[in-house]
C-alpha cells in the first residue's frame, strides 16, 4: 500500500523529477523508528538534557547582548594606545588613525538599528543603550583627539577669516598743507 | 627630557627654510621691467669741440648731473650724479681741451672730467659759497689757467692738472656778492654787486696782487638778476626797462654809462641776454639782446668808444643764439608759430641778410612750451656747403635736437626727470568687451533684439581672436625675418605699432598693462605705456606750477574716474597753483587719451582762493565720479564737479578735514558745515606739536585704494589678537633741534577726525631724512641715528588685543580703548632715498617694503623682518608663529634687489599698484631715473610661471591618455583569448 503511495506521489511528480523521495511526508513523521535499540556504547544521560538546556537559554542571549553591547567600550582602551602612540603632529599617519577612529563609531551609530536586532532579552533597553554610549564615547575620543592635535574650529583665530571688515563712519582727508 | 637646542642651529636653519626673496633669473632681466635714465632740465649745454665737432653734447642740469649725450640719437654718453642738494649744485660749466670743468660751489669743489670717456681727471678743493651767491668760471692766460670764484674767494687753478696757483680772499663789507670774473690780458677782474648801493670790482695781476679796488655807486640796481657780464663789461637794465646801464670794468675809474633806448623806439624791456661772439671783427664787444613790449627781439652791440648800437631788430623770437663758424658768425632764432610749427632761422650779423640755407620751418608741437635755450652748431659738407645742428632747450625741460632740414633728429623728455605725482590707470576693455558691457546697462531691450547683440558680439569676439591669432603667428615670422634686414624696415615697423595702437591699449588678462599718468614739476603731464615706458601722450599747461612750501613741492593727481564704469570716460585732474595769480588751478583731463577735459577752459579751472587742502571722497556720485572736495585758505569747500556738491551736502556729518600749519607746527581739524553760503570748515581740534622747536614736517594718512584681507593676527596659542584698523590715523612727524645742534624728532599717531592723539614717541639725538609707510596697522620709518651714526628701520604695529570693542563698524568719535603698541628698531645697512609697501588687489598676499636705496638698488624686504614681535627667545610658540627670532641688523641680500644692475639715482618715491593677479604688485620708482617692475610678496601662487613646460605636460597628458587606451583594448582581447580556452 505504502509502495503504491508512493508511486503514486511520484507518479505525480514525475513532471518534475523521475524520483523524489518526499521524507516530510506524513509517513516518516508519524512512524519515527523510535522502536529501534539504542546503538552500541550509547548510554542514555550523557548527551546533555535538553530540559535543562531549554531552561538557561534566555541567559546566553542575555550574554551575548551584553558581548554586543561592550563591544565599542572594550575598543577604548585599545584607541587610547594607538592615539597616545600616534602622537599630535599632523601627518598622514595620524590623520589616518583618526579618520579610523571616527569612521568606526560612525557607521557602527549609522547601522545602530541592525546591531539593536542582534540584541534581545531582559536587559535590552540597557544594553541598547550602552551599546549607543560606547559609541558616542569613541565619537567623542575620535574628538579628544582632534582637539588635541588642533583640528577643531574651536579657537575665534579659526573665524577670523570669515570676520567682514569695519564699516568706516567718518571720513577724513587731508595732510601737509599746500 | 628637554632637547637642548644650538642657537646658531636653529638660526641657520631659519635662514635656510624662509626663502622670503626671489632672485630674479638672467633670462628674466627685462622682461617685465624697464628703466630710463634722464638728466634733468638742462642749464649749460655745450656741443663738444674736440674731435669730430658736434658729436656730443655736454650738458649740467639743475639736478646736479653732469652728461654726455650722443649729438646723433640723443643716447647717454656717460653721465654722473653729484651730491644732492646745494652741495652738489653746479654754478658753472666750461669745457677746454676734452675737460668739462664744473664749479660745485655749494660743495666747495671744481672737477674736471674728461669729456669722452666721463672719468674725472681731477678734483680741487675751493671756498663754498652758499646757495643764494653763486659762482662763476673763467679762463685765464690761453686756456692754462681756470678763474674761480667762489665764497668770497678767487682762487687760480692749473686748468690741466687742478693744482692751485694762488688764492687770494676779497675785501667784502657782507653786502656784496662777487659774481664775476674775467681774464683781461694780464690781469684778472672780479666785480661783485651791492643792491641799491654800488658795484665792486677787484684787478688782480697775474701772480695775484691786487692792482686797483674800487667801487662805483649804482643805487637803481635793486638786484642782481638785472645785470649780465660779458667781455669786461657789466650790463644792466633798469627795472622800469627803458634805460641800458653798461660799464667797462677793466678800464680805471668805472662808471655806469646810462643809454635810454627809448631812442629807438623800444619801450617796458626785459630779458636781458649776452651772447658770446669772439670773431676778431666782435673783439672786446659784448652783444645783448633784450625783449620789448611788442615782444621784438633788439640785438645791441657795445662799441669800442662805449656806444651802444642796434644790431638787429627781428619779431617774435622765443630764443637765440650766436654761432660762429670760421669766419662766419650767425644769429640763429627759433620763434613758435600756430599748429606745432616754429620758424628757424639764420641772420649772418655782419651783412645783416639772412642765410636762406639754414632758415627752416620745423616741426615742434605745442607741448613743449616756449623754447628757452638755443646751442648749435655749424659745420661745413664734403660739397662746402653748411650744415647745422640745433639744440632746443625748451620751458618744458625738453631736448630736442634739429637737423638742418628741419628734421628732429632725437627728443629727450627730460621732464621725467622730475616727477611729482603719478598714478596707473587701467586701460579700458576692448571695443567688443565693451558692447557686452553695455549690454548689460541697458535693460529696456527686448528679448530677440539682445539675442542678436549678444550673438553678434561674440562672433565678433571670434573674429577678432582669428586675427589676432594670425597677427601673432606674423609677427613671429616678422621677428625671424627680422634680424637680417637694415634698419630702414625698423621704422616701418613702427608706423605699423602705430596703427595698432588702439587695439594695443586694451585690458590684458590679468591687468597687467597700465597707462602710467605722471605729473612733473613744470607742469607736463605724461601718459606712459607701462610695458616699456614709451611716451603715449603728453599734454602741457605752462601755468600749472606745484605748491611749494619751505622747499617742499607738490602737485597732486586725482583719479576721478577709473576705466571700470564703461559707457562713463575716465577722469583724471591735477590740482596746483596758477603760476602768475598765486591762486588754486584744477586741471582736468582724460588719462588714457590725454586730451582736455572738454568744457574746462584752456589753462584749467582757476579756483579764485588759496587751496589749504584737498581730498579725493571716496564715495561715488550718480555717474561713478568721485568728487574732489577742496578746502580753501579761508576755510570754504569747493567740490568738483561743482554738481556733486549736493552728495556732499550729504555726506557731510561725517566728512572731516586736518591740515598742518607746518611753520607753527601745528595740526588742526575741520569739520564740514553746511550753510546758506555753501559748505564752510570749523577748526573742530587743534594739536599744537611745537615742543622744543619742532617743525612739523610730514603727515602721513593710509593709502585709501588699501583694503586689509585679515582683521587679526593669529597667534601661538592659536588666540587672535585683533588689528587696529583706524582708518583716520595719520602719522605725523616733526623736527627740530634743541638749539644746541642735538637733533631729534617726535612721531605722533594722530586721528585725523577727532584730533586723538594715539601714540607718541621722541627719538634723541636722531635727524632726518624720515621716510615713512603707513599701511593696515604698521608704521614702518627710518632715520639717521647720530649717537651711533647708523641707519635705523623703526616699525611701529598697533593692536586692539584679544578682543574687538565693535567688530562691524569704526568709528574716531567713539573710539575702541587705546590700542597696544608695539614697537622694535633695526639697523639697515644702507642709506634710504624712498620706501614704499607693497599693495594688492584684496590684500591676502604678504607686504613686502620696497626700499630705494641711495646706491641705486632698490630693495625688496619682506615685512616679516620688520616684526615688533621678533622675540629675542624663540619660544615653542614664537616658532610656531613664525617669528623670525631678533636680529638687530636687516639682511640685505643681492638677489633681493629688484633692479639687479639696473641702478637708478636719487628716487623721490616709490608708487605700488594692485594688478588684477593677488600675487603682483606693479612698482613704478621715480626719481632721476624711472624704473618699473612687478614683483610678488607671495611667489607667483595663482599663475603658472613663465617657465612652465606645458609642452612636456601636454605629451605627458596625451601619452598616458592614449596607454590608458590601448591597455584596455589590450586587456578586452586578453579577457576574450583567455574565455575561449
Amino acid at each position: 500500500m505504502s509502495g503504491n503511495k508512493v508511486a503514486l506521489r511520484s507518479k505525480e511528480l514525475q513532471a518534475v523529477h523521475r524520483w523524489t523521495l518526499d521524507l516530510t511526508s506524513k509517513r516518516f513523521q508519524e512512524k519515527p523508528p523510535s522502536n529501534l535499540d539504542d546503538p552500541v556504547g550509547y548510554r542514555p544521560g550523557c548527551v546533555s538534557d535538553s530540559s535543562a538546556s531549554q531552561e538557561s537559554k534566555p541567559d546566553i542571549i542575555v550574554k551575548k547582548s551584553w558581548d554586543v553591547a561592550l563591544g565599542p567600550l572594550k575598543q577604548i582602551p585599545m584607541n587610547f594606545f594607538i592615539m597616545w602612540m600616534a602622537g599630535n603632529s599632523i601627518s598622514i599617519f595620524p590623520i589616518m588613525m583618526v579618520g579610523m577612529m571616527f569612521i568606526k563609531p560612525i557607521q557602527a551609530l549609522i547601522a545602530i538599528q541592525q546591531t539593536f536586532k542582534m540584541i534581545e532579552g531582559r536587559n535590552a533597553f540597557i544594553q541598547r543603550f550602552v551599546y549607543f554610549l560606547g559609541n558616542i564615547v569613541g565619537v567623542g575620543l575620535a574628538m579628544y583627539k582632534c582637539q588635541n592635535m588642533g583640528l577643531l574650529p574651536t579657537h575665534a583665530s579659526d573665524w577670523l577669516a570669515f570676520m567682514e571688515p569695519q564699516r568706516r563712519l567718518e571720513w577724513s582727508g587731508g595732510g601737509m598743507a599746500f | 627630557m628637554k632637547v637642548q637646542h644650538n642657537p646658531w642651529i636653529f638660526l641657520l636653519s631659519v635662514a635656510f627654510l624662509v626663502q622670503l626673496c626671489l632672485a630674479l633669473y638672467e633670462d628674466q632681466a627685462g622682461k617685465f621691467d624697464w628703466r630710463h635714465q634722464y638728466i634733468g632740465r638742462a642749464v649749460h649745454a655745450t656741443f663738444d669741440q674736440s674731435g669730430v665737432q658736434g658729436k656730443r653734447l655736454l650738458l649740467s642740469t639743475e639736478q646736479n648731473v653732469v652728461a654726455a649725450v650722443n649729438a646723433r640719437n640723443g643716447q647717454l654718453g656717460w653721465r654722473h650724479i653729484l651730491e644732492e642738494g646745494d652741495s652738489g649744485r653746479i654754478d658753472d660749466m666750461i669745457v677746454v681741451n676734452n675737460f668739462v670743468l664744473v664749479l660745485c660751489s655749494g660743495g666747495g669743489l671744481v672737477r674736471a672730467f674728461h669729456s669722452i670717456s666721463g672719468s674725472l681727471q681731477w678734483e680741487a678743493p675751493v671756498p663754498a659759497s652758499p646757495a643764494q651767491k653763486r659762482g662763476d668760471l673763467a679762463l685765464h692766460g690761453g686756456d692754462d689757467q681756470l678763474l674761480v670764484l667762489s665764497g668770497d674767494s678767487i682762487t687760480v687753478l692749473n686748468s690741466d692738472t687742478g693744482v692751485e696757483v694762488w688764492t687770494k680772499v676779497l675785501s667784502n663789507t657782507g653786502t656784496t656778492d662777487y659774481v664775476y670774473t674775467a681774464s683781461h690780458g694780464n690781469d684778472i677782474i672780479v666785480a661783485g654787486i651791492s643792491p641799491g648801493s654800488h658795484v665792486s670790482k677787484v684787478i688782480y695781476t697775474k701772480k695775484g696782487e691786487v692792482k686797483l679796488q674800487e667801487s662805483f655807486p649804482a643805487a637803481w640796481l635793486a638786484s642782481q638778476e638785472q645785470c649780465q657780464f660779458s667781455k669786461g663789461h657789466l650790463i644792466c637794465l633798469s627795472q622800469d626797462g627803458s634805460i641800458v646801464y653798461h660799464a667797462r670794468l677793466d678800464s680805471n675809474a668805472a662808471s655806469f654809462i646810462a643809454s635810454s633806448i627809448s631812442q629807438y623806439g623800444l619801450q617796458r624791456c626785459q630779458q636781458l641776454e649776452v651772447f658770446s661772439a669772439d670773431t676778431e671783427l666782435y673783439e672786446g664787444m659784448p652783444i645783448f639782446s633784450v625783449r620789448c613790449d611788442t615782444k621784438s627781439f633788439n640785438l645791441f652791440i657795445i662799441k669800442a668808444n662805449t656806444k651802444l648800437e642796434l644790431l638787429k631788430t627781428l619779431k617774435e623770437v622765443d630764443s637765440a643764439e650766436i654761432i660762429q663758424f670760421e669766419d662766419i658768425t650767425v644769429l640763429v632764432t627759433i620763434s613758435r608759430e600756430d599748429g606745432d610749427k616754429a620758424t628757424m632761422a639764420g641772420i649772418d650779423l655782419e651783412t645783416g641778410k639772412e642765410m636762406t640755407e639754414l632758415s627752416v620751418k620745423v616741426h615742434f608741437p605745442q607741448h613743449h612750451g616756449a623754447p628757452n635755450q638755443l646751442r648749435g652748431v655749424l659745420f661745413k659738407h664734403k660739397d662746402g656747403l653748411i650744415g647745422m645742428r640745433i639744440l632746443v632747450i625748451s620751458e618744458d625741460h625738453s631736448l630736442v635736437l634739429y637737423q638742418q632740414s628741419g628734421k628732429v633728429l632725437w627728443l629727450r623728455e627730460e621732464a621725467l626727470a622730475s616727477i611729482m605725482s603719478v598714478e596707473m590707470v587701467d586701460l579700458p576693455v576692448s571695443q567688443i568687451m565693451a558692447k557686452m558691457e553695455d549690454e548689460f546697462g541697458n535693460q529696456n531691450n527686448d528679448l530677440l533684439s539682445m539675442f542678436v547683440r549678444r550673438f553678434t558680439t561674440q562672433f565678433q569676439q571670434v573674429q577678432a581672436f582669428i586675427l589676432q591669432l594670425r597677427q601673432r603667428l606674423k609677427a613671429v615670422r616678422h621677428h625671424h625675418h627680422h634680424h637680417q634686414v637694415e634698419e630702414a624696415e625698423v621704422e616701418q615697423d613702427e608706423e605699423e605699432e602705430e596703427e595698432d595702437e588702439e587695439e594695443y591699449l586694451t585690458r590684458d588678462d590679468f591687468n597687467l598693462h597700465k597707462m602710467i599718468v605722471a605729473v612733473t614739476s613744470c607742469g607736463k603731464i605724461f601718459g606712459l605705456d607701462s610695458q616699456n615706458g614709451h611716451v603715449v601722450w603728453r599734454l602741457y599747461n605752462p601755468l600749472l606750477v606745484p605748491f611749494t612750501k619751505q622747499g617742499r613741492s607738490v602737485l597732486p593727481l586725482y583719479v576721478h574716474r577709473t576705466t571700470a564704469h564703461f559707457p562713463h570716460q575716465p577722469q583724471c585732474s591735477i590740482l596746483g597753483l596758477h603760476k602768475t595769480t598765486r591762486k588754486g588751478l584744477l586741471f582736468t583731463f582724460h588719462p588714457i587719451s590725454g586730451v582736455a577735459e572738454e568744457n574746462m577752459p584752456a589753462s584749467g579751472f582757476e579756483l579764485n582762493h588759496g587751496i589749504l587742502q584737498a581730498t579725493l571722497l571716496t564715495q561715488m556720485d550718480s555717474e561713478f565720479l568721485r568728487p574732489l572736495v577742496v578746502l580753501s585758505t579761508d576755510l570754504k569747500y569747493f567740490v568738483y564737479p561743482r554738481e556733486d556738491t549736493d552728495l556732499v551736502k550729504e555726506l557731510a556729518p561725517s566728512l572731516y578735514m586736518f591740515s598742518s600749519n607746518d611753520a607753527a607746527g601745528i595740526l588742526q581739524g575741520y569739520n564740514t558745515v553746511p550753510t546758506d553760503q555753501g559748505l564752510v570748515a570749523d577748526v573742530m581740534w587743534r594739536l599744537d606739536l611745537k615742543r622744543e622747536g619742532h617743525a612739523i614736517t610730514q603727515v602721513v594718512p593710509k593709502r585709501l585704494d588699501e583694503r586689509v584681507n585679515s582683521q587679526g593676527i593669529v597667534l601661538g596659542d592659536r588666540s587672535v589678537m585683533y588689528k587696529y584698523l583706524n582708518p583716520n590715523l595719520v602719522v605725523v612727524i616733526a623736527e627740530g633741534d634743541d638749539g644746541q645742534g642735538k637733533n631729534s624728532f617726535n612721531v605722533y599717531l594722530v586721528d585725523g577726525v577727532s584730533g586723538r592723539l594715539v601714540f607718541h614717541c621722541n627719538h634723541k639725538k636722531s635727524s632726518g631724512p624720515i621716510n615713512v609707510v603707513h599701511s593696515e596697522n604698521w608704521v614702518v620709518y627710518n632715520f639717521w641715528n647720530q649717537k651711533h651714526r647708523r641707519v635705523e628701520l623703526a616699525i611701529l604695529e598697533m593692536y586692539e588685543g584679544k578682543e574687538q570693542s565693535n567688530t562691524t563698524d569704526f568709528s574716531s568719535l567713539h573710539p575702541p580703548p587705546p590700542p597696544v603698541i608695539m614697537r622694535q628698531a633695526y639697523t639697515f645697512p644702507g642709506h634710504i632715498s624712498a620706501m614704499a609697501a607693497t599693495i594688492t588687489e584684496i590684500g591676502i598676499t604678504s607686504k613686502h617694503i620696497l626700499i630705494a636705496m641711495q646706491n641705486g638698488g632698490i630693495l625688496e624686504l619682506a615685512k616679516a623682518f620688520l616684526d615688533p614681535r621678533r622675540p629675542e627667545n624663540p619660544t615653542a610658540e614664537s616658532r610656531e608663529e613664525g617669528l623670525l627670532p631678533y636680529i638687530p641688523e636687516l639682511p640685505r641680500p643681492f638677489e633681493a634687489t629688484i633692479n639687479y644692475n639696473h641702478s637708478v639715482y636719487n628716487i623721490r618715491g616709490i608708487h605700488t599698484v594692485a594688478s588684477g593677479l593677488e600675487s603682483t604688485c606693479l612698482v613704478l620708482a621715480y626719481g632721476l631715473d624711472l624704473f618699473y617692475d612687478r614683483v610678488m610678496p607671495s611667489r607667483m601662487f595663482d599663475v603658472l610661471k613663465d617657465d612652465f613646460d606645458y609642452f612636456f605636460i601636454g605629451s605627458v597628458v596625451v601619452g598616458m591618455i592614449l596607454v590608458s587606451l590601448l591597455t584596455q583594448k589590450l586587456a578586452a582581447r586578453k579577457a576574450l583569448n583567455r574565455a575561449w580556452k
